[in-house]
């Protein structure tokens, strides 16, 4: 039979293991809210800002190429991985790493060069120990995630997408779904496509180009353009730290969840060990009293 | 006329306008009812607004982009 004491700090050790995964879970899932509610927020700004990119491909042509938009013959290509600081959140770690491993070596077999742009610390840790080429780091970003500080970031990949020639930027991150799925995608988001699905579609329709609307254009519809591509590229960046950062809130709330409760399991079982202990004591102890006064007589 | 104003964080207004004064990166310029479909980008500054029950107040935005159509005023700002 179990020693009693052993039971009794095993289950207050339990008990308090218990205490701070129920915190984490709630933490989790007040910070989910907030990112639910900032992707909500995004979306609706998302959608506007392509209905007058839409708008604006019906009036002027978008033929002029943008640098952002454009090609650039390289043989060198730069992917983003979006992982988290802290560990407690599932797999939502493995399965990143996992795609973007694959991802890198799709890359490589088109004869790329790679370059790793990290967020977050365990990828960080991963790919550095297997010597990838890790051009920059960032672990701060995540748990400041406003629009502020993302157009950094998106200004920082704009600036090495064109000055150092990659070929392309794709990221690798978490697409949140719900508190509960979230998904490994890998995504290219430089160069933007941004006018492509319009041209298909001009063609199609162009006979009618004649009954749209025609825009008046202030100042200049070059102007516009310059200002709506790397908007919608901010917007990209954006909501990629955002789907990474709600993602792991929920895989965190999920993963703590499931920890309270085995937990509480745990502290049942052991309660129940505990007190088959106490009562099979105190039955020992009745038989030796009794068995003592039977002596006596 | 139904004005909405949008940054990526959050829905700033929304409701019903009857004029609209914006910064324009080419000078400030008013909209009124049945304005022509435009699209114009703004700077930061104020923006003035007349509600639909005729109280005039200010809002301040960065630089974004507007646009109108049919009655229809959005404005994007960072």
């Amino acid at each position: 039979m179990a020693n009693l004491r052993e039971v009794r700090t095993r289950i207050a050790s339990v008990k308090s293991t218990r205490q701070i995964t129920s915190a984490m879970k709630m933490v989790s899932a007040s910070k989910l809210r907030k990112g639910q509610n900032a992707i909500e927020s995004l979306r609706y700004y998302a959608d506007h800002l392509k209905d007058i990119k839409n708008e604006l491909s019906k009036t002027v042509s978008l033929k002029q190429g943008h640098e952002l938009t454009t090609m650039i013959e390289s043989k060198k290509a730069l992917v983003v991985i979006c992982s988290s600081n802290k560990g407690l959140c599932g797999p939502y770690n493995t399965y990143i790493i996992k795609k973007a491993k694959s991802y890198i070596n799709w890359l490589e077999e088109q004869k790329l060069e790679v370059s790793l742009y990290i967020i977050g610390k365990k990828a960080n840790d991963f790919f550095k120990k297997h010597q990838y080429e890790i051009i920059h780091f960032d672990q701060n970003i995540l748990e400041k995630a406003n629009f502020e500080n993302s157009k950094e970031v998106a200004e920082h990949l704009k600036t090495l997408f064109l000055e150092q020639e990659f070929a392309r930027v794709d990221a690798v991150y978490n697409k949140f779904k719900n508190a509960v799925v979230h998904e490994p995608i890998a995504k290219k988001i430089l160069p933007i496509d941004i006018f492509n699905e319009e041209k298909a579609r001009d063609e199609q329709n162009s006979f009618d180009e004649e009954e749209h609307l025609k825009h008046i254009l202030e100042p200049s519809q070059e102007k516009i353009v310059n200002y709506i591509v790397p908007k919608v590229f901010d917007v990209e960046v954006y909501r990629i730290l955002l789907d990474s950062y709600t993602s792991e809130q929920g895989a965190r709330m999920t993963a703590m969840h499931q920890a309270t409760e085995n937990a509480s399991e745990l502290i049942k079982d052991l309660t129940l060990t505990y007190n088959k202990a106490r009562q099979a004591a105190i039955t020992r102890e009745l038989v030796e009293i009794v068995s003592g006064a039977e002596a006596l007589k | 006329m139904f004005l909405e104003v949008i940054s990526p964080e959050k829905t700033i207004y929304s409701g019903e306008v009857v004029l609209v004064q914006l910064p324009g990166v080419m000078g400030s310029f008013e909209i009124l009812k049945n304005h022509a479909p435009l699209m114009a980008l703004i700077e930061e500054g104020k923006m003035k607004i007349i509600d639909g029950n005729r109280k005039m107040f200010h809002l301040d935005v960065n630089d974004g982009i507007v646009e109108v159509k049919d009655n229809q005023i959005r404005v994007l700002i960072s």
